[in-house]
């Protein structure tokens, strides 16, 4: 970082957006041990294992966000935003992730996960319990960290200025709806830095964004809708298909979404067990751990240092075959993979991509495992979520979508069209390439095997197997 | 099907509500029900955020899609899974607060809207219950048009069935 003793600005070369200015009380905030944690969060998990340069983390990602913020800010001037409001949403965009967890989404999540044993089980009455304590989502945690965390409250000016710009990014204010929906619209700065910023660490050229024309095209109506002039159009559309690529590509990459599986696993399995007590149990000891200095350890070394102890427990065989494969890096096989785009069913008869092959996984893994020797654990049947090609139109047919109140489109991008004050939804533009994809998404079901001492001869038998049960049903 | 989405859909069985997109009615009912059903004690661990129609989780909306685009295999799935005891006796206790006979669509989305909407204030601590005519103001301020009375009553609901203090 370079500091200029005449600006009141700091400035910091960022590879992605060049020159990034932070003011005095930005500079400030970023100096505070509860901020430089971010340096210890890799921003694509575990994605380093495939893309070995995608070691960017969440720090870097945080000034891009800033830094984007403040070129929207520049494009709002004659809008009545006055100087703190200014200033709040800067530190709102740079404090966006102050609560995120190790590894990117793996741990945030992990009292949702299935283990294999629970997906292909027969039993007809399993209990789902809604009476977990479950982790927090990052942003709720955010705002925890700004009040509890002497440091950043502080350097935010006290707990009433910290709370106002935790509600902001958390989106909990109720008095400032607008200056909210800056942040989370689904143009938001997170997504056109992260887009940008990961497709360059991996090294392909999906995430490429035209983010220039973009910002430069971007308004607000008078009631405070922000869109994008019809002039830059394509951009928005190649911002949303770049969106769909890049999780093709490497976000949902067949072995980083393997190794992601695996650690998921392996952390709900821990998760409670007296051996790995220092692992939260629960959303009340994640809050407790974020108040104190613990915090500054809650970094991608906690998942690290659970895996390391996992890999020598030798009481439960599946927790040490879990963590032994991402120690050695040896990542599970690719048995099966069904991909594709898919509409939205317009019936009940019509049967989504994959559900034949998950029951046949449901109702043949257990036998086979038991076949070869193998704990069911050792399976690995998941599918990410549906890649949208647009944020809520993708779950709806054009005339859904048309037909959605003012609130539900805030998900959607806007486009100003010529002559028109207030905007509209991209998939209400006839001539958008959006609003053919709109209903539709992208899907994946794969099945992997952590293989382990198998011999070459057994596995190929289970792969012509498995392969078998994703042949349509006769 | 995800677990997260197996408990929402079963919590919602629970509580007598049809998991339903078809109308602004019916998602807003959804929302607004399952804002209600987290804060009485079902963690079905969603989100909300402040939208113009009060406490809104856009992940919610996206689950109950889903839900329901899985078609047949969903259900057959779903039959496999039943609620903990808990989660059922707080869906059940909730059930006369979240659907009433008689009652049209319409305006059961305007109760619930005003129930969760007064509860998101008072748990962000934007409002104060013991002061009716001040919520009644900000919910105005956000183009709700309740009254004082109206909130009045609302809060005395959320306090009889334990959802506030």
């Amino acid at each position: 970082m370079a500091s200029s003793s005449k600006s009141r600005h700091r400035i910091v070369n960022d590879n992605i957006h060049g020159d990034i200015a932070l003011s005095d009380n930005e500079w400030r905030v970023v100096n505070t041990a509860t901020f430089q944690r971010l340096r210890s969060l890799k921003q694509l998990g575990m994605g380093h294992l495939v893309y070995p340069n995608a070691t960017h983390t969440r720090f870097a990602h945080s000034l891009g966000v800033l830094h984007i913020m403040c070129r929207v800010l520049q494009n709002l001037e004659h809008h009545s935003l006055n100087d703190e409001q200014k200033a709040e949403l800067r530190l709102a965009a740079l404090l966006h992730d102050i609560g995120h967890y190790p590894y990117s989404h793996l741990m945030e999540r992990v009292g949702y996960v299935k283990l294999t044993e629970e997906e292909i089980s027969k039993d007809s009455q399993n209990t789902i319990s809604g009476q977990g304590d479950e982790y927090p989502d990052h942003e709720e945690l955010g705002l925890h960290i700004l009040e509890s965390q002497a440091d950043i409250r502080d350097a935010l000016g006290g707990v009433e200025r910290a709370r106002k710009i935790g509600a902001l990014f958390s989106r909990l204010e109720s008095t400032n709806q607008q200056l909210s929906k800056l942040i989370h619209s689904s143009l938001d700065m997170d997504r056109l830095d992260y887009l940008l910023r990961d497709a360059r660490a991996a090294g392909v050229p999906y995430g490429e964004i035209d983010l220039n024309y973009l910002l430069n095209n971007t308004r607000i109506s008078p009631s405070g809708k922000l869109g994008v002039d019809s002039k830059a159009l394509a951009a928005a559309e190649h911002f949303l298909l770049a969106r769909v690529f890049m999780h093709r590509v490497v976000y949902y990459h067949k072995t980083t979404y393997a190794f992601e599986e695996v650690c998921r696993q392996l952390l709900r399995r821990v998760r409670g067990r007296e051996r790995y007590n220092e692992f939260a149990k629960n959303g009340s000891e994640i809050r407790t751990l974020c108040e104190g200095s613990k915090l500054r350890d809650f970094t991608d070394d906690y998942v690290d240092r659970i895996i390391v102890k996992a890999a020598n427990d030798n009481n439960e065989p599946i927790i040490k075959i879990l963590a032994t494969c991402l120690i050695q890096r040896r990542p599970p096989r690719l048995l099966v993979e069904i991909s594709g785009v898919e509409a939205k069913p317009s019936n009940s008869n019509m049967v989504p991509l994959g559900a034949s092959f998950r029951q046949r996984c449901r109702d043949g893994l257990e036998a086979l495992a038991k076949k070869y020797n193998l704990l069911p654990g050792q399976f690995l049947l998941c599918g990410p979520k549906p890649i949208k090609f647009e944020e809520r139109g993708s779950l709806l047919t054009r005339s859904d979508v048309e037909k959605l109140k003012p609130e539900e489109k805030e998900e959607l991008i806007m486009i100003f069209q010529r002559g028109e004050e207030e905007p509209r939804s991209i998939v209400e533009i006839e001539s958008s390439i959006i609003r053919s994809l709109s209903n539709h998404v992208f899907t994946i079901q794969r099945l992997y095997l952590i293989e382990n001492d198998l011999s070459e001869e057994n596995l190929t038998k289970i792969s012509d197997e498995v392969q078998n049960w994703a042949k349509p049903p006769r | 099907m995800e677990r997260q989405q197996i408990l929402l859909a079963k919590s919602l069985e629970a509580a007598g509500i049809p998991l339903s997109v078809s109308t602004f009615d019916d998602r807003l009912i959804l929302q607004k029900a399952v804002y209600l059903l987290q804060a009485a004690g079902i963690q079905m661990g969603y989100r909300f955020r402040w939208y113009l129609k009060g406490p809104y989780s856009p992940e919610m909306t996206a689950d109950a899609f889903s839900i329901i685009n899985e078609g047949e295999s969903g259900t057959q799935e779903l039959k496999r899974w039943q609620l903990d005891e808990k989660s059922k006796e707080i869906a059940q206790r909730l059930q006369p607060l979240l659907e009433r006979s008689g009652e049209s669509k319409a305006d059961q989305a305007c109760r619930l809207e005003l129930l969760a909407s007064a509860l998101f204030l008072f748990k962000t601590r934007q409002a104060d219950p013991t002061n009716p005519a001040g919520t009644a103001a900000i919910l105005q301020k956000n183009d709700k048009n309740y009254s004082t009375e109206d909130v009045a009553q609302a809060i005395e609901e959320l306090r009889s069935y334990g959802l506030l203090e």
